[in-house]
């Protein structure tokens, strides 16, 4: 009997010996496969966007408002913008929304160019209307803002390249 | 009517003798990886209407922007160099102070973004979603009964009981403290703990007999 117990407690111990190597041999395998997963190259992205449509030949920028309907502070910096004058802006100007109803919000400024294009303002991607997008001329995007107030947009259609925002966060 | 706190529970008051005067304004800190950030919820207006009441509100600079549906407002004073971000919804609202000038909306959008943010009827509920590692804690409630006493009903175990047993009332046991302020005035507050929640309300008038009435009937439950 005493033999018996005794045996048995060997094997489990080499028992115990041999599932910490086979413990040790799967976190081995777990290990590799996470290093591989994270040496996969992961696809790469454009961290800077770029909308063809707001390319300009004349080597000018383009300033984007994009605005939406259910927003009244929307409306208000669009008839800000439609109120500047013409010329006093180097740059295009450019109302971009949804729907038909925003573009008449800037009716009557005829350098005010309004865009209703939803599948356009999904490239975009601005989170919270309304935004100032700034592209170059060849059409990348320079930096957005949330405009805030009438003050804001004034003050961000006036600032010159040096005091940039970075567009991507 | 039972009202929703900004952590999703459910705060319930019956035996009041008279409605309060406005709907629950609720604090509550939200714990992240990158340190606490306080957030305030009130009925939608209510930060404006504070600010107008202070008479504050004429040198605020106010900005206004649409996020998802809400309004997000910024109130900017210069007087103290801060800002209050404000998410308005369709029935509350969620703010907090943002110390500094020119804070861009990009900031406040980033502090809400750990959160779904649900806004109902009774009560808008700061969801912390999956993943965002984010908790809310030490939730403080607090309303009025117009010319009687403040309310302020934090949950049980959050704020620490008087010693003793108290008196047994309707609504759990009740301290009664005192303070003679240094111009003869009597602050009197009552403390209000059961199971569930610890309140405090504190008198407008020391002898009135209203208030011995709301402390000895009132009735707090928080679940």
């Amino acid at each position: 009997m005493q033999n018996v117990v005794n045996s048995l407690a060997v094997f489990a111990f080499l028992g115990m010996v041999i599932s910490l190597f086979a413990v040790s041999a799967l976190l081995k395998m777990v290990r590799e496969l996470r290093r591989a997963v994270l040496a996969t190259p992961v696809p790469a992205t454009a961290t800077v966007r770029r909308v063809a449509r707001f390319a300009s030949p004349d080597g000018l920028p383009t300033f984007v408002l994009v605005v939406s309907e259910q927003c009244l502070s929307c409306r208000e910096r669009a008839a800000r913008l439609a109120a500047i004058p013409p010329g006093l802006i180097r740059g295009h100007l450019t109302l971009l929304s949804a729907s038909a109803a925003c573009a008449r919000w800037a009716e009557g400024a005829d350098h005010i160019r309004a865009v209703t294009d939803a599948d356009l303002l999904g490239s975009v991607a601005v989170g919270a209307t309304p935004s100032l997008v700034r592209y170059a001329p060849d059409g990348t995007e320079e930096w957005r803002r949330v405009v805030g107030s009438d003050g804001d947009l004034e003050r961000l259609l006036d600032m010159s390249e040096s005091s940039n925002v970075s567009n991507v966060r | 009517m039972p009202a929703r706190t900004p952590d999703g529970r459910t705060l319930a008051v019956d035996g009041s003798p008279q409605p309060f005067t406005m709907g629950w304004s609720y604090m509550v800190w939200a714990y992240g990886e990158d340190g606490a950030l306080r957030f305030h919820t009130a009925a939608a207006g209510a930060r404006e209407l504070i600010a107008r009441h202070l008479g504050e509100y004429d040198r605020l600079t106010v900005r206004e922007v649409s996020w998802n549906g809400a309004r997000l407002v910024s109130h900017e004073d210069p007087a103290n160099g801060g800002t209050t971000m404000l998410w308005i919804g369709p029935h509350h609202e969620v703010y907090t102070y943002v110390p500094g000038l020119n804070v861009p909306f990009e900031a406040f959008m980033a502090q809400l973004a750990p959160f779904d943010v649900r806004d109902a009827p009774d009560g808008v509920v700061l969801a912390p979603r999956a993943g965002s590692s984010t908790r809310l804690a030490n939730l403080l409630a607090f309303n009025t009964l117009e010319g009687v006493c403040s309310v302020q009903v934090n949950p049980a175990a959050e704020l620490p009981a008087p010693g003793g047993p108290g008196k047994r009332v309707r609504g759990g046991a009740l301290w009664k403290l005192d303070e003679r302020r240094a111009d003869g005035r009597v602050l009197r507050s009552a403390v209000l703990a059961n199971e569930t929640t610890t309140a405090t309300l504190i008198a407008r008038q020391a002898d009135d007999p209203r208030f011995a009435a709301v402390a000895d009937s009132i009735k707090f439950k928080l679940n």
